[in-house]
């Protein structure tokens, strides 16, 4: 990847900087809208600690406490979660990544090869591999929870390992890896096919076939797409409930509560009482404090020691 | 070249179990649809005590397909704004997916080149801003949307979309539109500088048609996504009730559907219903989709940079 | 190629964004909604649309527009317009605010009292506190509770009107139960030891209201006899118990919320909200923790303290609530008790899907349930059951058929004695929280007509409608002049429990309950730790196997933590 440390060429003129200014003006603006001064509030109610015994909203004084929830036992009154919740669920998120990182990565990327290999079936095999994020999750999530509650899971069904009762966490991780190659299988496809024919060609003359080829040729020159899944999905994995909702709905067992659904489902279960809502503003923040700079090392180290494209 | 690779490669162990792998893949998803639709042609009832045979003469019926359309073309929200018929809530989808979806593409796609390609100090700040975002758990801001949304005399409009769907700060595609740009040697655009094309012409000229089918896909996939969201429509535009929004609302509520055309009265809430109103939902998608799959899906390739 | 390619998609997304403008005007493409009269008033009613329906309201409307139809409200209209609209999300109270309704039939409002403290609700004491001539000079005030009106009143006015009201408990199949002989005999039969009625030992006991040749003859009194008789019904090769497995949760702690409040009656069950008395059977523990029993080992060591809002926490040693713990552990422990693939294991189970194979009882070779654990609204949930088959043959349709409400059993001897001698009334509790309230800031017009729309579904004679529609009940006085006779069977009874039963409302005024409406919940409140629910902590399925005492010693931490 080129990394010019200068303005590019002749785009330090004033007529490239109208240009740029002309068109970044209105989604800026958007931005500092509909974000910036939209959630300014949500930072704030993380400081305001409720008089519990308040009717009244107004009722607040600023304070840490909403902050130290989530720490300590001097916790919160009639939360749905609390201190004793955070670790497990960061347990649930690191166990979710890991296995996306260690599963899903490499057979999204496997998959890809085989298609840009344009072995047999590719392109059913890409169009299908596709149709889950046509379909979207939560009609696939009912069909999947009505078959394997009716005969696929379970200890009489075909597949016993699935059970949404009894395996929860591999129950859900099967579903969510299930339905999660479409668009990165696309993204990586797509990259793969702009690989220059000769890049390969010599690389077979050098006889590199197989899993050298794919790991000396093709995932270098894929890196760059790979990057930007691991890097949201770090990002995404502190923040998304992903199936959790749909699968489990309101109901937030431990093994599956991973730290994004321990916020969906506490900032739900709040309603519209704000002395509740408060301490979920707290733990927001609290993510956003620790995963922004830990997101920017990660993409760092993975520009560093990943690969490069030519 | 193409096809020249697919004479010589033959299978190595690597591409034999990815092909059981994705064969296993395939049928266990053609097998999960075929078991919706099979089931959204049963008669409700008899899907309480069976939910796997495929429907046989007695228990095959349409009644459900019926159903969802009967009740769509009652006054299922009451009150005086009206609940639109099947046209109506065509219209307000096709306005909110196609609309929001295109809009969204090309903000996020107009910002993630400008990031990309111009190494101004705010191309910097705007990529923190869409890491940032990623990141940070939105809590509690609905209301002060709502709140904005008022202010700007936007709530519950047709176009309440617009302002906020016209953001870059989506994730991933911007990340995906930046790294497709930032994949464009420097050199070919800085020869073109040269030869006097402007900074308009070269954005639209040089480096749009070559992310083309990136922009297609991210389209396409926001188009779906939004097209399947009911929460939107359901928040900020309740009077513009999309598709999505009306199946959701009709799996919530436990009245019976009643109608000329049913045989027996139908519970909104029963699971073959449910099963037939996801599958009209799909329908329009999956046409799209296997229609123009080739094309949506990118056999037109960044790689043609050197062509 | 490539070009063509853009410039189509380009031309496409535009069209179709272009097209949006032109089809906006053409909208609502032929709605079905109410056209707006303006020779009349409009009164605009929101509803939270749930498990009953929406025709009482569409009644009330056509009812009440007939009655309007020459009263004028403002200048140069004439009559009234009622304008219905139905949906289940929640709203802040600002939100509220916001939104186009004139009057409110809310279900568990949490925000109700942001809307009364910050001004988003009209006072209804001008309709509350005077006689009304068209209700035999009734008040409406007068038809609710001390603690209704102490919950919905704020510097002195009235703002909101009980409304709907129920919760979960046991519907039997009186045809069943009738068929196969599930009543208990009023003696043993000598020869077999049989406890139920046979050819031989026709007497049936006298039931929970100890008067015999009354409805509820032979049904169980006390735990003892609900446990037999679940056993005798299993014996039968019958599920005794089933409920929905996709709602178990929902279903069985509302029903442990029930069967409590039961337990507890009025006084010590209502100080759960008011906070303020004497408990008089809190249950004391060992300095180890254990509970401390009673020389024979089984009863709980009682003693009496004065509560108040600090330590309300306390009320979670109450009796009543052990004794339901005892109930569920008994029951759920033992899965012969009931149907357990439908109510545990299938977790797709839909409500729906198990009120019909309740009623299509033994179908196609099922299993057969006698009794269904579910909201005392049921029979609106299973209209289209109930309508298919009908079609099938008339002695199917819901007025051909026999269900009852079964009264809660008791958990000892003496307290079902007290509950047949009446030294004890049965108590039952409300947990919807139903209200009626009118939004303030309203123009003249649509206040006052507003105001005499819910002055009328007030009067006894809108209320037994809602009854006559719905076959439940509104949560103040008018039971009395429903006529049993527009009843179904199942109707009836629920009508017969309610209306001799003390009600305890999940409300009130004081700042504890206020600032933590929801831990007030059942779902919530009757918890233990590492446990969802009393299903996880007994039923075998869930493998945790608990023991009631355990359960009832964590739920001590549990409920203090969660509000205290």
């Amino acid at each position: 990847m080129q990394k010019a440390k200068k303005v590019g060429l002749g785009q330090n003129t004033l007529k490239s900087r109208l240009f740029y200014a002309s068109l970044v003006i209105i989604p800026t603006l958007q931005f500092l809208i509909f974000w910036v001064f939209v959630n300014f509030n949500s930072i704030l109610l993380a400081f305001k600690v409720f008089d519990k015994s308040a009717a009244s909203m107004s009722d607040f004084n600023w304070g840490l406490g909403n902050f130290k929830h989530w720490f300590t036992s001097a916790s919160i009154k009639g939360m749905k979660y609390n201190y004793k919740d955070v670790l497990p669920a960061l347990g649930v998120t690191m166990k979710s990544y890991v296995i996306t990182l260690v599963v899903g990565l490499p057979l999204g990327l496997f998959f890809s090869y085989y298609m840009f290999k344009k072995m047999p079936g590719s392109k059913l095999f890409r169009v299908l591999l596709f149709m889950p994020s046509i379909l979207s999750a939560a009609p696939l999530a009912v069909i999947f929870l009505n078959m394997t509650t009716s005969f696929l899971g379970g200890p009489d069904g075909w597949f016993p390992l699935l059970d949404f009762d009894k395996n929860k966490f591999f129950s859900m991780t099967f579903f969510g890896l299930f339905i999660s190659f479409g668009t990165s299988v696309l993204m990586y496809t797509n990259k793969m096919d702009s690989i220059a024919p000769e890049i390969i060609e010599s690389a077979h003359l050098d006889g590199a076939n197989g899993i050298k080829e794919f790991w000396y040729i093709v995932l270098p020159q894929t890196f760059s797409i790979v990057q930007v899944f691991l890097i949201t999905g770090f990002a995404g994995a502190f923040s998304n409930q992903g199936n959790a909702f749909i699968l489990f709905e309101y109901s937030s067992p431990r093994e599956i509560t991973s730290l994004g659904f321990l916020l969906w489902n506490g900032i739900r279960d709040a309603g519209v009482s704000m002395n509740k809502m408060a301490p979920y503003a707290a733990l927001g923040l609290i993510i956003t404090i620790v995963v922004v700079p830990l997101t920017f090392l990660f993409r760092w180290l993975i520009e560093k020691y990943g690969w490069k494209e030519e | 070249m193409a096809k020249e690779a697919k004479k010589r490669d033959n299978f190595s162990p690597l591409t034999v179990i990815m092909l059981v792998c994705l064969t296993a893949y395939c049928i266990a998803l053609i097998f999960m649809l075929a078991w919706a639709l099979s089931q959204s042609l049963k008669h409700s009832h008899l899907f309480t005590y069976d939910p796997v045979k495929i429907p046989n003469k007695e228990s095959f019926t349409l009644d459900n397909f019926k159903a969802v359309f009967i009740n769509m073309n009652t006054n299922w929200r009451g009150g005086t704004q009206g609940s639109p018929n099947f046209l109506g809530l065509l219209i307000n989808t096709v306005s909110y997916s196609v609309g929001g979806a295109f809009l969204n593409a090309a903000i996020t796609c107009l910002i993630a080149y400008l990031t990309a390609r111009y190494n101004y100090f705010y191309s910097k700040i705007l990529y923190g801003i869409v890491i940032v975002v990623m990141v940070v758990p939105i809590v509690g801001a609905q209301a002060s949307e709502i709140q904005m949304l008022r202010y700007m005399h936007l709530y519950n409009t047709r176009f309440a979309f617009i302002v906020l769907k016209a953001s870059f700060v989506g994730g991933v595609y911007f990340l995906v539109f930046y790294a497709a740009f930032k994949s464009i040697p420097m050199t070919y655009t800085e020869a073109a500088m040269i030869d006097g094309a402007s900074d308009w012409c070269i954005m639209v000229r040089i480096c749009l048609p070559l992310v083309l089918n990136v922009f297609m896909t991210v389209f396409l996939i926001t188009f779906i996504q939004y097209w399947n969201d009911y929460q939107l429509p359901l928040v900020y535009m309740p009077d513009y009730p999309t598709l999505s929004y009306y199946i959701f609302m009709m799996k919530m509520s436990s009245q019976p559907i009643r109608g000329d055309g049913l045989k027996f009265p139908i519970n909104a809430a029963s699971e073959p219903l449910n099963l037939a109103a996801a599958m009209i939902l799909i329908a329009p998608v999956l046409i799209i989709f296997i229609a123009l799959h080739e094309r949506l899906m990118g056999n037109l390739s960044v790689g043609g940079i050197k062509g | 190629m490539r070009k063509k390619g853009l410039t189509r998609a380009l031309a496409l997304a535009l069209c179709a964004i272009a097209a949006v403008p032109a089809a906006a005007c053409s909208t609502t493409g032929g709605s079905g909604g109410e056209a707006i009269d303006s020779s009349r008033t409009q009164v605009r009613v929101y509803h939270y649309n749930a498990g009953y329906g929406d025709k009482w309201v569409y009644e009330l409307k056509t009812n009440f527009e007939a009655l309007m139809a020459d009263r004028s409200f403002e200048e140069g209209k004439t009559g009234v317009q009622v304008l219905i609209t139905g949906d289940m999300s929640a709203r802040t109270a600002e939100q509220w605010r916001a939104e186009q309704y004139d009057v409110l039939f809310l279900e568990n409002p949490q925000e109700i009292y942001t809307m009364v403290t910050t001004g988003v609700l009209e006072s209804l004491d001008s309709i509350a506190k005077v006689a009304n001539p068209d209700d035999n000079n009734q008040t409406i005030i007068s038809k609710m509770t001390e603690q209704q009106q102490a919950a919905y009143t704020y510097d002195g006015h009235l703002y909101a009107f009980p409304h709907y009201a129920g919760n979960y408990g046991i519907i039997y199949n009186r045809d069943m139960f009738e068929q196969k002989g599930f009543f208990l005999a009023a003696e043993p039969d000598e020869d077999t030891g049989d406890i139920l009625i046979s050819a031989t030992n026709p007497t049936k006991s006298v039931g929970p209201d100890g008067q015999p040749g009354t409805e509820d003859d032979g049904l169980p009194r006390t735990y003892q006899e609900f446990y037999d008789l679940c056993a005798e019904i299993d014996a039968a090769g019958i599920d005794p118990l089933c409920w929905p497995g996709q709602y178990q949760t929902h279903h069985i702690m509302q029903f442990v919320d029930n069967l409590t409040i039961s337990n507890l009656g009025y006084e010590q069950a209502n100080l759960n909200y008011t906070m303020d008395g004497t408990a008089t059977d809190l249950i004391v523990f060992n300095d180890d923790g254990s509970i401390k029993f009673e020389d024979d080992g089984e009863t709980p060591v009682v003693e009496s303290v004065e509560i108040n809002e600090e330590n309300a926490y306390l009320l979670a040693r109450q009796k009543g609530k052990y004794d339901a713990f005892k109930f569920f552990q008994t029951i759920l422990s033992n899965e012969d008790n009931y149907n357990e693939q439908d109510s545990i294991k299938d977790t797709r189970r839909s409500h729906v899907e198990m009120q019909q194979m309740f009623l299509e009882n033994g179908s196609l070779g099922m299993r057969e349930n006698a009794m269904l654990v579910d909201g005392c609204w049921w029979q609106m949930e299973a209209d289209a059951t109930f309508e298919r088959m009908k079609s099938y043959d008339e002695k199917w349709a819901k007025e051909n058929r026999k269900f009852g409400w079964m009264p809660l059993p008791q958990p000892t001897e003496e307290a079902a004695e007290a509950i047949a001698n009446g030294t004890k009334k049965s108590t039952f509790s409300d947990y919807l929280n139903a209200v009626a309230c009118i939004k303030s800031g309203l123009t003249d017009a649509a206040r006052e007509a507003s105001l005499e729309f819910l002055k009328y579904a007030y009067t006894d004679e809108a209320l037994a409608n809602f009854t006559y529609t719905v076959g439940a009940t509104i949560g103040v006085e008018y039971l009395d002049v429903v006529d049993r006779s527009k009843l179904t069977y199942y109707e009836s009874t629920l009508i017969d429990y309610i209306n001799k039963s003390d009600i305890v409302y999940p409300i009130s005024g004081t700042k504890t309950y206020i600032s933590n409406v929801s831990a007030f919940m059942a779902q919530k409140k009757y918890c233990s730790p590492g446990v969802q629910d009393v299903l996880e902590a007994f039923a075998p399925y869930k493998a945790k196997n608990m023991s009631a005492e355990e359960y009832f010693i964590g739920h001590q931490n549990h409920f203090k933590g969660i509000i205290w």
